[in-house]
């Protein structure tokens, strides 16, 4: 009998129990959707008189540049122990080029993209359409994150409408990469 | 035992199950940041020029703050992680160790991050929260509360390709600061030596370093954006965007997003910053390129809400643009093209430079804006010619004037198209105002004095608010007109009521209508032409202004107007005396023209007798404005006067004094009478000779003065016996004696009865020589 009375006692302690989880369970999500306690969101924004924000960083502020920090990583150079690439190498090898081309009015203008930082070595354009054939050379400019040929603005004096396939040869040093792009001349 | 260990075991699990199902969902919730997607990015304008190039926008104290507002602590030792050695762990990884530094505790060569960011801001003429965004764009480092050493090597991320290792010779916090700064202004001032592969207008820019994700055309606008572009030459795709700060697909990039979104929530839009001014100097420049123009109309300041607020800048920055004419409200991008006039954000196209001249600007001297500028501005419809204002008014803008347009039919009379924009007034703050548009015949009512106006050819009469309300106007059309417009208007005044049309008739006008004036010199010499179709359109009115006899409806007191005066008539009696019908008539009239006839004096009905105080002499009036001095009252009695008013000398003095003194005999409408005992009687030429009257001294009254005197049925002639009053003696008249009668049969003798006898006064008894008895 003793036993008996005690788990009755237990079943309700334990029902009152779930039912109280449950209840906080379902205000809590209301609270979360409406910012009511503890999901109350700071709105006291702190800008001087320049607008300049004062606050804490979002967490979305926070995870993009925690991305950006992770993307980023490298090896302590003083510490390494493989022997990748260095920029600064020379050694031969394939660099890559993209090529991109765009008509403003009667210039069309040509842009490669490399794939390697420097502001040495030639870029060769070639563009031939049929028989004809129109060559242009260049400098390297290297821009924060690749480099680009310096150039290249054709006047469509040079190049009759139609399409024109361009290649672009652009060496480094002992690297040499190229791209191929069929360009269509208005 | 069993068994109940397994019953606690199951209690216990449902106890943890209820607040797994809890506390999951929320959890859940909590780590789910719900992407806001990226508002307002345009690939082609990112940022202005000149918040790109605000260098003064803050000092090394303010870059310190920033970043302590942004990591309060710095996890120097890398245990606040999820587990307290998982940070330190990741940098242990890379072959660096803990201690951390946060970039507001960095230091390089003695000099603080944040000193370093504002010399190199300086140095270069860049924006100080421009490389504020890019160390948080490039490596998280503003936000980043433990940074590991190699994001302060490659901070800026220059000289990093996104498929290889960094350049090393790019390497260092205060080298990538300078290294990216040198760009941006080497771009800026587009220089020769720098090539970018990026110009402005279209360019083809690629979603992703993967070429086979696309890209699209995109017009740069500014040499800022064109720099970004140079730092991170992608465009962020949709996804990109949809994703806010979060990651969006496989082809997405983030570098200008980031650009964007970092710099919009920190530092407000990057897009705007065309006005500024320094903290010394209140005026307000609109910076576009390398000009400045001043704003000297806050209509015009408050015209450029899409530009954004006033932002602060050093004297040096406003030095160095090159100061234009002051803005006005027509624009022209720098490209060329479109002229446009702007108010209130919206940008509306001229038609014509000839528009824009009559908008008081000039094509060749308008502000040249760039193309993002103009682009900012709402567009608006076409400019038109009239322009409705949105407190009511409408104006006809010609040849730099601002012409107030009284209707719509006063435009169509002018041949002017009805349609209109709506703008604010202050938009056309800078012109004159010029006459107004506006039809004959109507009245315009200031909005200013409310004083009100009828229009006629050039002119404006200044219509008296009591004429105004006659119906002869106030059935006109009326409208408002700014007091401005009236006065560019010849405006006639002193229009009292008194018109006249183009062939010389003249008018009173009064609360019924017009009255033809028969004698107008007679009221005034001062007459307003009226065009002859409003005359024509006033009703006669039923008033008669002939007697001369007025009044006004708030005053009591009677006027009668002669030769250009009015009197005042001081009594009903002498106002009816004045009539020559001895009618009651007047006329009402305003108070406008009642006052503007000189005043007289008081005015007393003929025959009344007057006198001054000061003096004994009384007075006859014997006609309008004619008195003659009374001999005796005898003689005043003989004509029925009596009653002497004591009047102010100047009443007195607007009679005429005739000649001599008032005898007995008068001369009243060509013919003669004698006074006696209160009566009038005429004398014909056979009285002449009984009575010998034939050349005594007559005075002569005006017909009202005629008017008022007694006249007898009998004609003198009549009566050939006499009897002096209270006498018992008869007179029988006999070229011109009087001779006693001696007997009463004697009496009957001669025909005498009482219809001949005529009793008179001794005074006139004395006007007939004694003759010898009968």
């Amino acid at each position: 009998m003793k036993v008996k009375t005690k788990k009755t006692y237990k079943k309700k302690i334990i029902i009152v129990l779930v039912c109280l989880l449950v209840l906080a369970g379902i205000y809590g999500t209301v609270a979360f959707y409406q910012d009511w306690f503890p999901f109350v969101k700071d709105k006291n924004t702190s800008k001087d008189v320049n607008g300049i924000d004062y606050n804490l960083p979002t967490d979305e502020q926070k995870q993009a540049g925690e991305r950006q920090k992770k993307s980023t990583a490298e090896q302590n150079p003083d510490t390494k122990t493989n022997t990748s690439q260095d920029q600064n190498s020379n050694s031969g090898g394939t660099l890559q080029v993209t090529i991109t081309a765009n008509q403003n009015g009667n210039i069309v203008q040509i842009r490669s993209f490399i794939t390697k930082i420097s502001s040495s070595g030639t870029c060769n354009i070639t563009l031939t359409k049929g028989s004809s054939k129109v060559t242009k050379s260049s400098g390297i400019q290297a821009l924060p994150s690749e480099s680009t040929c310096r150039g290249f603005d054709i006047s469509t004096s040079e190049l009759t409408a139609g399409n024109w396939q361009a290649t672009i040869v652009v060496g480094i040093g002992t690297q040499t990469g190229s791209a191929t792009k069929l360009i269509a001349v208005k | 035992m069993k068994k109940a260990r397994s019953k606690t075991t199951k209690i216990i699990i449902l106890i943890l199950l209820a607040i797994f199902s809890v506390f999951t969902p929320l959890s859940i919730m909590q780590n789910t940041v719900s992407a806001s997607p990226v508002v307002g990015f345009k690939p082609g304008f990112i940022i202005s020029d000149n918040i790109f190039t605000n260098y003064m926008t803050m000092s090394p104290g303010q870059i310190q703050s920033f970043l302590l507002s942004k990591v309060p602590v710095c996890d120097t030792w890398g245990t606040g992680g999820s587990t307290p050695t998982a940070r330190r762990d990741y940098i242990r990884s890379y072959g660096y160790d803990v201690p951390l530094k946060c970039l507001i505790d960095y230091t390089e060569n003695g000099k603080s991050a944040a000193q370093i960011i504002y010399d190199t801001a300086q140095k270069y003429q860049i924006n100080p929260q421009v490389l504020l965004v890019l160390l948080q764009k490039e490596q998280g480092l503003v936000t980043d509360d433990w940074p590991g050493p190699w994001q302060y090597k490659k901070a800026t991320g220059y000289g990093c390709p996104d498929t290889a290792p960094c350049d090393s010779q790019y390497y260092g916090f205060t080298n990538q600061l300078d290294w990216s700064a040198k760009m941006f202004r080497a771009i800026m001032n587009n220089s020769p030596t720098w090539y970018t592969p990026y110009v402005l207008g279209n360019n083809f820019i690629k979603y992703n370093p993967n070429a086979s994700c696309g890209g699209t055309t995109v017009n740069i606008q500014n040499r800022a954006t064109q720099a970004l572009y140079n730092y991170t030459p992608y465009q962020p795709n949709q996804a990109a965007l949809n994703a806010g700060y979060g990651t969006g697909d496989s082809c997405s990039a983030y570098g200008n997003r980031n650009f964007y979104q970092y710099f919009t929530d920190w530092f407000g839009s990057p897009q705007f910053g065309n006005l500024v001014r320094t903290v010394g100097n209140a005026t307000v420049y609109l910076v576009s390129g390398d000009n400045k123009y001043p704003i000297a109309d806050i209509n015009i300041l408050g015209s450029l809400g899409p530009f954004g607020g006033v932002s602060y800048v050093k004297q040096s920055y406003l030095d160095d643009k090159i100061t234009g004419n002051v803005l006005g409200r027509a624009i022209i991008s720098g490209g060329g093209g479109t002229v446009y006039y702007f108010s209130s954000g919206i940008k509306l196209p001229f038609t014509s430079c000839s528009q824009v001249a009559d908008y008081g600007y000039d094509c060749g001297q308008v502000a040249t804006l760039t193309g993002y500028q103009i682009n900012a501005l709402y567009s608006g419809p076409t400019m038109t010619s009239v322009l409705r204002t949105t407190n009511g008014k409408r104006f006809y803008i010609k040849s730099g004037e601002k012409k107030e347009v009284f209707d719509d039919a006063s435009l169509q009379a002018n041949g002017v198209p009805l349609n209109a924009n709506l703008l604010g007034e202050a938009s056309i703050s800078n012109l004159i105002y010029g006459t107004p548009v506006v039809r004959d015949n109507v009245v315009a009512v200031s909005r200013n004095t409310g004083k009100k106006y009828l229009t006629q050819g050039s002119s404006f009469v200044n219509l008296p608010l009591d004429i105004a309300k006659y119906n002869a106007f106030s059935k006109l059309t009326s409208s408002l007109l700014d007091d401005a417009s009236i006065v560019s208007q010849t405006v006639v005044g002193g229009f009292s009521g008194f018109a006249q049309d183009s062939t010389g008739n003249k008018y009173v006008i009064d609360s019924q209508g017009k009255s033809l004036l028969l004698t107008p010199e007679n009221w005034t010499n001062s007459f307003t032409l009226l065009d002859d179709a409003l005359l024509g359109s006033i009703t006669n009115s039923a008033q008669s202004l002939s007697a001369g006899f007025i009044k006004t409806n708030n005053n009591a007191t009677l006027y009668m107007v002669i030769d250009g005066k009015k009197y005042s008539i001081p009594s009903w009696g002498d106002f009816i005396n004045l009539h020559l019908d001895k009618s009651a008539s007047y006329a009402v009239i305003a108070d406008t023209t009642k006052n503007s006839i000189p005043i007289g004096a008081n005015i007393y009905s003929p025959g009344a007798l007057i006198k001054t105080s000061n003096n004994a002499t009384v007075y006859v009036i014997n006609g309008i404005l004619s008195k003659i001095a009374l001999s005796s009252f005898n003689v005043s009695k003989d004509f029925g006067l009596d009653g002497v008013k004591v009047v102010p000398q100047k009443d007195l003095e607007v009679y005429v004094s005739g000649n001599g003194q008032l005898t007995n005999f008068v001369t009243c409408d060509g013919n003669d009478y004698l006074a006696n005992r209160g009566k009038i009687y005429e004398i014909d030429s056979e009285a002449a000779s009984m009575y010998g009257y034939g050349n005594v001294i007559k005075t002569t009254w005006d017909s009202v003065g005629c008017s008022n005197l007694n006249k007898s049925g009998t004609s003198l002639s009549n009566y050939s016996f006499i009897k002096i009053i209270n006498t018992k003696t008869i007179y029988y008249l006999q070229n011109g004696q009087k001779r006693p009668i001696g007997s009463m049969e004697k009496y009957s003798e001669l025909g005498g009865s009482s219809d001949k006898l005529l009793i008179v006064s001794a005074g006139v008894s004395d006007t007939i020589s004694d003759g010898s008895p009968v």
